[in-house]
């Protein structure tokens, strides 16, 4: 029963960390290759990639459990849309890495990451407090 | 394997950065040198970057991941820079002393750009592991 | 599962009025309103810690310290309603336990 519970409701999320991990692995790339000739700095659209599905609010009633799909559907999450940078005119080497953007996009991505993990981490405590009785 | 990556992504890039320092500091520490074992003043060198392919047949985000490695160390091909100096040791038939062709204030530009960049891979090992004990403690 | 447990807890509430014991007007309504109440205040500040982390996820609007105090006032509402919800029992046993 937990099991349904969760994934119904937090299976979206366990996507988020997917991708948020797969987009910080992104920011290295871009942070390694901040100076070779060529290389266009690239990254997940979240919006797009996130889509309409992201913002409805699911509901965990006491009374009825109607949950819906949050996030990301499971094919989005292991090939993901990426976007490239077109490197600017003026760029003699043509890379188009900016490492102020990559150090923003870094801390956007880790601070979104670590919320997430905080939110699922107080939910199953409040699941296993539940479980358990209320012991 | 996302962090595993990461780690191995970013540890490439602490790599190449390093390469680079080596080159600049020759560079400036050679910055005078006229006369060197091949012949003729030092020359210029500066690493060449190259993106490292971390899965070639993964998915287009497998593929998009990159690490980094330094392909060659070019040698300048400049002329150098003709002083007139007659009574020095290493001037040619006219009086003219090859000097390399660096100049002082851009290698240091590019020793704050390396230094920069080498702190910015080291950052991302560092918010590598946050993220990993963060994943780590769901539950706890 | 909050609805097995609740749900057990609300049948030991309602069948005490077929027995025909002391009167206590009004307690057992009372003890089973406040249990409602506050199943009702648990159901809203989950509702409201879903959507707070729901919102930091998808990047719309990542209010860290709404997401953490909703999350808090989440847990401290489901402690509350199982408490209630004890002292209800608790509440129940003795009465029936008293002898006529």
């Amino acid at each position: 029963m937990a099991d349904i519970l969760f994934n119904s409701l937090y299976g979206g999320l366990e996507n988020v960390l997917d991708l948020r991990s797969k987009q910080h692995a992104l920011t290295a790339t871009n942070i390694a290759n901040a100076e070779t000739p060529g290389f266009k700095a690239r990254f997940i659209p979240f919006d797009e990639v996130l889509g309409e599905a992201v913002g409805r609010p699911t509901r965990l009633g006491l009374k009825q459990t109607n949950a819906r799909h949050m996030s990301a559907s499971s094919a989005d999450v292991y090939n993901p849309e990426i976007q490239e940078i077109e490197p600017p005119p003026w760029a003699e080497d043509q890379n188009s890495v900016i490492a102020e953007h990559e150090t923003v996009r870094l801390t956007e991505n880790a601070t979104i990451y670590k919320g997430v993990t905080r939110g699922v981490s107080r939910k199953l405590a409040m699941l296993r407090y539940v479980s358990t009785n209320g012991r | 394997m996302d962090i595993i990556d990461t780690l191995n992504i970013a540890g490439q890039g602490l790599s190449a950065q390093r390469v680079r320092l080596q080159t600049i500091s020759s560079n400036m520490a050679n910055a005078k040198t006229t006369r060197t074992a091949e012949g003729g003043p030092y020359r210029r060198k500066a690493p060449v970057f190259n993106a490292t392919s971390i899965d070639e047949f993964g998915t287009a985000l497998e593929q998009a991941l990159a690490g980094v490695d330094v392909e060659e160390i070019q040698v300048s091909k400049s002329e150098g820079q003709r002083v007139y100096q007659p009574d020095h040791p290493d001037a040619d038939g006219e009086g003219y002393v090859t000097y390399p062709d660096i100049d002082i204030l851009s290698e240091m530009v590019d020793l704050m750009t390396t230094q920069r960049s080498y702190e910015a891979n080291a950052n991302v090992i560092d918010v590598t592991g946050d993220l990993a004990d963060r994943a780590l403690e769901i539950g706890r | 599962m909050l609805t097995y447990i609740v749900g057990n807890t609300e049948g030991a509430i309602q069948s005490p009025r077929a027995v025909q014991g002391p009167r206590f007007p009004n307690t057992q309504r009372d003890f089973a309103a406040e249990l409602e109440a506050a199943i009702d205040r648990v159901d809203t500040a989950q509702e409201d810690a879903d959507r707070s982390v729901q919102n930091v996820a998808s990047g719309k609007d990542v209010n860290l310290h709404g997401m953490t105090i909703s999350l808090e006032k989440a847990d401290i509402a489901l402690r509350t309603m199982v408490t209630v919800r004890d002292k209800v029992v608790e509440a129940y046993q003795q009465v029936m336990n008293m002898s006529i």
